[in-house]
């Protein structure tokens, strides 16, 4: 088993896999909060249809596995006509879904904001638009970011998925590796410390970036606040 | 031709997919009630005052949160085996999705223990009431009610989690449709009809949410409490 596990740790396929991971990460992430920043104001529209339109999308991709969905558009996008390579098919799924999570998070941010501040911004004579640009979306900004980062943890994971439709990323890569290793426990357990290792970085980026905010009261320690947000506070 | 309304009819009125639904249902509840259980207890052991197991509690949370769900699946299945643990595919299934699921139950359920005020505790203590018996006739029951609503969302989102138990071949919703898809090369309307088990599901989990967190409303509770306890006069 250790034999299995340092191999494949220190393997330069497990390496290439996990950057496959990263930047398909990156690339869900992307094109996710693009979709999220598109579909949102459709959800927020006075247009009935517009708001309809954003709340079946909801439905639909709130209210499917994520998994489905991604053999979903594996299978039936070429009955469609539409021949996809597995990566772009990968970013197609993942973004999708996390689009209507962007929405969801957008929606939530911006309803936070006070509707004083709204009317306050109209009364002075900026239009909705100009409201929104310079008053209401920058105040709920923080929110959107902070959100956004618990939204690429929760990718790095989510990326596993495409391994059923067969792209290699990290897991595809343990599972190719494990029908053959002697220890298919050891391949999978270098592939559980690998996303740990990710996670983990992932979160430390998180903890340095929240660390500035929150002035005026006794900041905890780098470490502390790492440790917090890993741990959920427990 | 991408969709056929008798193929779609067809799949939704299989008995096939009913059941297949009835094993996403009943694996989402068993693993629910087993993370509740697991989630309040880890909460209560991380915030215990022996220090060694509050830091054993927060290493299984960021192990267990920071991994996917899937290589721990395919661990549990496909490597336990090697060091002699042999779990079946519904003894992994379940037991790995219980023990993914309490570790984010608990960060939940440690929350809503905090919200409890301190004085609660100080008052049930300084009545004379055991360790145990705080927590069971006053903290918990307050607690519960923060928790619950919080709870109605995870487990919602779990009917959709039990999915990923289509790698390990058990046989829910989505390995269903897979076979199903094999089978018919239908896969347009093999999907549509798993979609509308999906929404269904989460629908009527929905409509139980509501009745739950209108059941344990403290606001509605109070107000019975309070009609019933005033004594009717006689001759009204």
């Amino acid at each position: 088993m250790m034999h299995d596990l340092l191999g494949s740790l220190s393997s330069t396929e497990f390496i290439r896999a996990a950057i496959t991971t990263v930047w398909l990460t990156t690339a869900a992430q992307v094109a996710g909060t693009i979709g999220g920043a598109l579909l949102t104001p459709l959800r927020m529209a006075r247009h009935r249809a517009l708001r309809g339109f954003a709340s079946f999308y909801l439905l639909i991709f709130r209210g499917t596995p994520e998994l489905l969905q991604l053999i979903a558009w594996y299978a039936v996008l070429p009955l469609a006509g539409v021949n996809l390579n597995l990566v772009e098919i990968a970013i197609v799924g993942l973004g999708a879904n996390e689009a209507a999570r962007m929405v969801e998070i957008t929606r939530g941010a911006l309803l936070g904001v006070d509707p004083g501040q709204d009317d306050a911004s109209r009364a002075v004579g900026l239009s909705r638009i100009q409201a929104l640009r310079y008053v209401i979306l920058p105040q709920a900004m923080p929110a959107i970011i902070a959100a956004l980062g618990n939204e690429v943890n929760i990718m790095f994971k989510t990326t596993s998925l495409v391994s059923v439709i067969g792209m290699t990323e990290l897991l595809r890569q343990s599972q190719l590796v494990a029908e053959t290793a002697r220890s298919p426990l050891g391949t999978y357990l270098a592939a559980l410390l690998y996303y740990l290792a990710l996670t983990t970085l992932w979160g430390a980026g998180q903890g340095l970036l929240s660390g500035h905010r929150g002035q005026g009261q006794r900041r905890p320690s780098l470490a502390r606040s790492w440790w917090h947000a890993l741990s959920g506070g427990l | 031709m991408l969709w056929s309304w008798h193929v779609f009819f067809a799949q939704l009125t299989t008995l096939g997919f009913a059941r297949a639904a009835w094993a996403t249902l009943w694996s989402a509840s068993v693993v629910e009630a087993g993370a509740v259980a697991g989630g309040f207890l880890l909460a209560m052991a991380g915030r215990s005052s022996i220090a060694s197991l509050r830091r054993l509690v927060g290493v299984y949370v960021w192990v267990w949160r920071g991994t996917p769900l899937l290589v721990q699946l395919l661990i549990a299945y496909f490597g336990l085996p090697e060091v002699g643990i042999r779990l079946g595919v519904i003894g992994s299934g379940v037991l790995t999705l219980t023990l993914n699921e309490s570790a984010y139950l608990a960060v939940l359920a440690a929350a809503a223990l905090d919200a409890i005020p301190t004085g609660q505790s100080d008052a049930s203590m300084s009545l004379g009431l055991t360790g145990w018996q705080r927590f069971r006739y006053v903290i918990f029951p307050q607690a519960f009610r923060l928790f619950l609503p919080v709870f109605g969302n995870q487990y919602n989102a779990m009917l959709k989690t039990t999915s990923l138990l289509s790698i390990i071949s058990f046989s829910e919703l989505v390995e269903y449709a897979q076979v199903q898809m094999n089978v018919t090369y239908r896969p347009t309307e093999v999907f549509a009809v798993a979609a509308i088990y999906y929404l269904a599901l989460t629908l009527m989990w929905s409509g139980v949410q509501r009745f739950l967190e209108h059941r344990f409303a403290t606001v509605r509770h109070a107000n019975r409490e309070i009609v019933r306890d005033v004594p009717v006069p006689a001759g009204t």
